[in-house]
């Protein structure tokens, strides 16, 4: 019997999952529909309980769902991390940037066309989103890499470790307010430390161009690890790191949406060098500027 | 009234019939029903309209960068109809005519628009609008329900969107 009713079980959930298909919903008819459709069953699972915003039912997670952005980079500025700092050289880059959740469970790698979805100080992670309502997002997540997002890396502050913690974003009609904790690192010798952010970023449209600003703090306590030009890694042990660090960013741009499908960006960046840092260089650098051009297709 | 124009609300008594007849265990008579309702249907006579009229539209979808965003497009429109009269042409945005011609067959017309939501026009026959609408058309003015009904040509904007609102994934799954 026990038997019977696993293998039932078994059936149902690939059943499910062969039945599940992906909804593009970005068309006013489609979404309208859609939004009906949820509206109605929800209506049906629910209408014995007082609305509520909140929703911790995972099958009715309003993030499930996937992003997925290709974007070729253009981009010229400084660099934190060759000698040459200030180079006239232009990069160019072939970013892939995206977001699948389903359940609750995702898997993200931020980048520069999805700053609305991930925010200033994203990283690649993976994690568990946890609580929705109307306005805030929270997740529980571990990086699953240190690198910076394309077309930024040069001004980004690389660190050794990867980390993991809690994430709160909210979102508001034209802007968004995101703070990271990450107090867990398995990967430090010693103590985990902390990191932690604060970003704010506004969006004006004018026509149907948008353009946004994003601000934001960063800290970094003693027992994480930067890296620099000169001492790579540093480590409080070897007298490179003696304290902990704020670093700030700012960053403008523009999108233009070419159609459905196609969106036109322009960026310009901006990332102060925490003292401690600027204090284990060698050189005079203190910040560095990075502007550039982006043509993405969101599939 | 057109056939064409009937066909949603025959389609509806099919369904209507066919809902109640599954319940009573009576499909064939149902489908009986909805054939001869079909059949009665298509002797009315249809009215007198221009069905050679066209309005083209440029351009025919406007896109904003999110969900929710008022869409702007400088829209620009043509008609042709067959034989030369009174137009007014009119947009689901406003009940007042956006440009009205007289004794003309061709016609061509440029504004910006912009709007949250799918925007249609309608190329309108003067001699269309009811006795109870003269005086708003003599106003230039007109009910949305009468955009429907006495339209010759029309043709639609349709607002799209390349994100979602408030960093909700662009596409989502559906279970089912």
């Amino acid at each position: 019997m026990n038997k019977l009713s696993t293998s039932l079980l078994a059936s149902l959930v690939t059943a499910s999952f062969l039945l599940s298909s992906p909804v593009l919903a970005h068309d006013q008819n489609h979404d309208e529909e859609h939004k009906e459709h949820k509206e109605h069953k929800h209506h049906k699972e629910h209408n014995h309980h007082e609305d509520h915003d909140m929703d911790f039912d995972f099958d009715e997670n309003p993030r499930d769902g996937f992003y997925l952005g290709m974007s070729a980079i253009s981009s010229r500025g400084d660099d934190f991390y060759i000698s040459e700092h200030d180079t006239d050289e232009v990069d160019f880059d072939l970013d892939v940037s995206y977001r699948v959740q389903f359940l609750g469970l995702f898997v993200e790698s931020p980048g520069l066309s999805s700053r609305r979805i991930h925010g200033l100080y994203a990283t690649p992670v993976w994690g568990i989103n946890f609580f929705n309502n109307d306005t805030w997002s929270l997740d529980l997540f571990y990086e699953t890499s240190t690198k910076g997002i394309d077309g930024l890396e040069g001004i980004q502050n690389r660190k050794k470790a990867k980390r993991g913690g809690v994430r709160a974003t909210g979102y508001f009609d034209n802007s968004q307010l995101q703070v990271i904790l990450t107090p867990y690192s398995p990967d430090n010798i010693g103590s985990d430390g902390l990191e932690a952010s604060i970003s704010y970023g506004h969006t004006w449209q004018v026509k149907n161009w948008n353009f946004y600003g994003n601000v934001g703090v960063h800290y970094r306590s003693e027992e994480v690890f930067d890296y620099s030009l000169e001492g790579g890694y540093q480590s409080s042990s070897e007298g490179f790191s003696s304290s902990d660090g704020i670093s700030t960013s700012a960053e403008i741009g523009l999108e233009y949406p070419l159609s459905s499908d196609w969106v036109f960006g322009s960026f310009v960046a901006y990332r102060s060098l925490s003292d401690r840092v600027i204090q284990s260089r060698q050189d005079d650098v203190e910040d560095g500027y990075k502007a550039g051009v982006l043509l993405t297709y969101n599939f | 009234m057109s056939l064409l124009k009937l066909t949603p609300f025959i389609i509806n008594i099919m369904g209507h019939y066919k809902v109640h007849a599954c319940r009573a265990r009576r499909s064939v008579k149902a489908k009986l029903m909805a054939a001869f309702t079909l059949m009665f249907m298509s002797s009315i006579q249809a009215e007198p309209t221009d069905s050679n009229a066209w309005l083209k539209i440029i351009p025919e979808q406007c896109v904003a960068l999110l969900q929710g965003q008022e869409c702007y497009a400088n829209v620009e429109l043509k008609w042709e109809t067959t034989a030369s009269g009174d137009y007014c042409l009119y947009s689901s945005l406003n009940m007042k005519a956006l440009r009205c011609w007289e004794n003309k067959k061709t016609g061509e017309f440029k504004q910006e628009f912009s709007s949250k939501n799918n925007i249609k026009f309608y190329l309108i026959h003067k001699k269309h609008l009811d006795n109870n609408e003269e005086n708003a058309q003599q106003n230039g003015q007109i009910t949305s329900h009468n955009h429907r009904l006495n339209d010759i040509a029309s043709a639609e904007i349709k607002m799209a969107w390349v994100h979602k609102k408030k960093g909700k994934p662009r596409t989502s799954w559906r279970m089912f």
